[in-house]
């Protein structure tokens, strides 16, 4: 038996499946799913966030270290604590609150 | 399905845990699954069980996949060890050669496998059988096969290379 015969016999043997419902009971078998982050994440990252934000504000508008951190990255210079600051925490906070808009639509 | 489409699901699904995302990637695959397990246990309603496993599976797991990778190899994946998971707890009371020979003549899907193929390849070990349907009947190429069972381009040529000589010599001995 050669391989061009070996191939037919598995072509032959090839037939398509009908489905039967069995997409509508599989799917509705599926259970909840375990949500991708735990909550204690969100919460820290929002915490963190919170924190990063709150040490920007009290210590000088958000804009100029906005402007800072631009302009540190512009000339390739280290930016300051302060504009990595806003950053992280505008960035932080966005993520968190990205991340329980999809897993509200989730639930 | 078109990988677009079939990118677009497989993200609804993993990020937003869309069920009707998932409910186009059950339809489009469970056609190809269930004969991969049907060929693999001869048994219509345990294939059914490991396939309808298999994607609750991929389900629950969906966020681990990886673009880089085709969808269909990874389910391929999850379904030959959700059949080894079950081979290995079958083989406690029985060999899953003796299992597989033991269930024919099985109803089938459509009632259109014969005898003489599903006893063919009950002749084939596990991983020989396996590799020789990946490869001959669902069109998967070696470094596909490979990272489907998990082990080197080599190994699965091996087991292609031993299912021809077996299944060549079953054929060509008139079927025994």
């Amino acid at each position: 038996m050669n391989e061009k015969e070996l191939r037919k016999i598995f072509t032959d043997h090839k037939k398509e499946v009908s489905d039967d419902g069995f997409t509508r009971r599989t799917v509705s078998a599926l259970p909840e799913r375990p949500a991708l982050l735990p909550r204690w994440v969100t919460g820290l990252c929002v915490a963190a966030a919170l924190a990063s934000l709150w040490f920007v504000f009290t210590t000088a508008p958000v804009t100029e270290q906005l402007r800072l951190l631009v302009d540190s990255i512009a000339r390739l210079k280290m930016p300051s604590t302060f504009s990595v600051a806003v950053y992280v925490g505008i960035l932080t906070l966005l993520g968190a609150v990205g991340y329980s808009l999809v897993e509200a639509a989730t639930d | 399905m078109k990988k677009p489409d079939e990118a677009k699901y497989v993200a609804q699904a993993a990020l937003a845990g869309d069920r009707e995302a998932f409910s186009h990637l059950v339809e489009a695959y469970q056609s190809p699954i269930r004969r991969f397990l049907f060929h693999l246990t001869a048994d219509e309603e345990l294939s059914k069980d490991l396939a309808q496993e298999t994607f609750l599976k991929a389900w629950l797991h969906i966020a681990s996949f990886r673009a880089a990778a085709r969808f269909s190899t990874w389910l391929y994946r999850i379904a030959y060890n959700v059949f080894y998971d079950h081979a290995r707890g079958a083989k406690t009371t029985d060999t899953l050669a003796e299992a597989h020979e033991n269930r024919l003549p099985a109803d089938t899907p459509d009632g259109d496998l014969s005898l003489d193929f599903a006893q063919a390849l009950s002749i084939l070990k596990d991983d020989e059988r396996t590799a020789m349907l990946l490869f001959y009947m669902e069109d998967q190429p070696v470094a596909r096969i490979a990272a489907i069972l998990n082990c080197p381009q080599g190994t699965v040529k091996s087991h292609l290379h031993r299912g021809r000589e077996k299944l060549a010599g079953w054929f060509n001995d008139d079927k025994r």
